[in-house]
């Protein structure tokens, strides 16, 4: 299967001066059903044993024979990546930021260091 | 306002009518946090079947939060365009 019209990004940050981030079209494993998109984990929970639930916002499966469906497709599996990615880069700033809190507390705790008398 | 953060999305199309109808489709919807994020709506200039999306903002969590959004907004666009595109004009009478 060949994609023609195929998404990409560009990130940029303090730290990362530029990355590309493009879909593997290497494989068609592209589908409108995302691995960020969709029914949150609480739900999916919630509604695990209810037999007569059923997702009414599932997205409609591509037109796998247009460009414009294999788009939307490929669209998807950016999407996941640019989620993904991001969310790793959220969760590494709140475990730095909470190693820092932990490190203030320890010094104030173990070394009496007070930071507002530092100065 | 300058942003530490940035997206570059750049979406391509099967001609430029697609891209400027989904540029005019996206661009109308209001920015909910001004001071925090600004995203940009663009058609590329050396390819105008290139739509081009530019978030800014002051955090990874601002922009993946617009990000989303806005490829959920983008990918309804394309599959209307897909369904109706290049159809031909049905007239339905009530009976």
């Amino acid at each position: 299967m060949t994609f023609e019209l195929v998404p990409s990004a560009t990130y940029s940050s303090p730290d990362i001066p530029e990355l590309i981030i493009k879909p593997d079209i290497s494989h068609g494993n592209h589908t409108t059903l995302g691995k960020t998109t969709g029914l949150s984990s609480h739900l999916v929970n919630v509604t695990k044993d209810d037999l007569n639930f059923t997702d009414k916002d599932i997205p409609s499966p591509h037109n796998k024979e247009s460009k414009l469906g294999q788009l939307r497709a490929v669209l998807t599996t950016l999407q996941d990546d640019i989620n993904t990615f991001l969310t790793e880069r959220m969760n590494k700033d709140s475990t730095e930021t909470t190693d820092k809190d932990r490190d203030l507390e320890r010094r104030i705790l173990d070394e009496g260091v007070d930071e507002e008398d530092k100065d | 306002m300058s942003f530490k953060y940035s997206l570059n999305l750049q979406i391509p199309f099967e001609n430029s009518k697609q891209s400027a109808i989904a540029q005019g489709s996206l661009a109308p919807d209001p920015i909910l946090k001004p001071n925090e994020i600004s995203v940009i709506y663009s058609i590329n200039s050396k390819n105008p079947n290139i739509l081009e999306v530019k978030f800014s903002g002051d955090s990874d969590r601002v922009i993946r939060v617009a990000a989303n959004n806005v490829i959920e907004n983008l990918k309804t666009i394309i599959e209307c365009m897909d369904e109706f595109d290049g159809k031909k004009n049905i007239i339905f009478i009530q009976e």
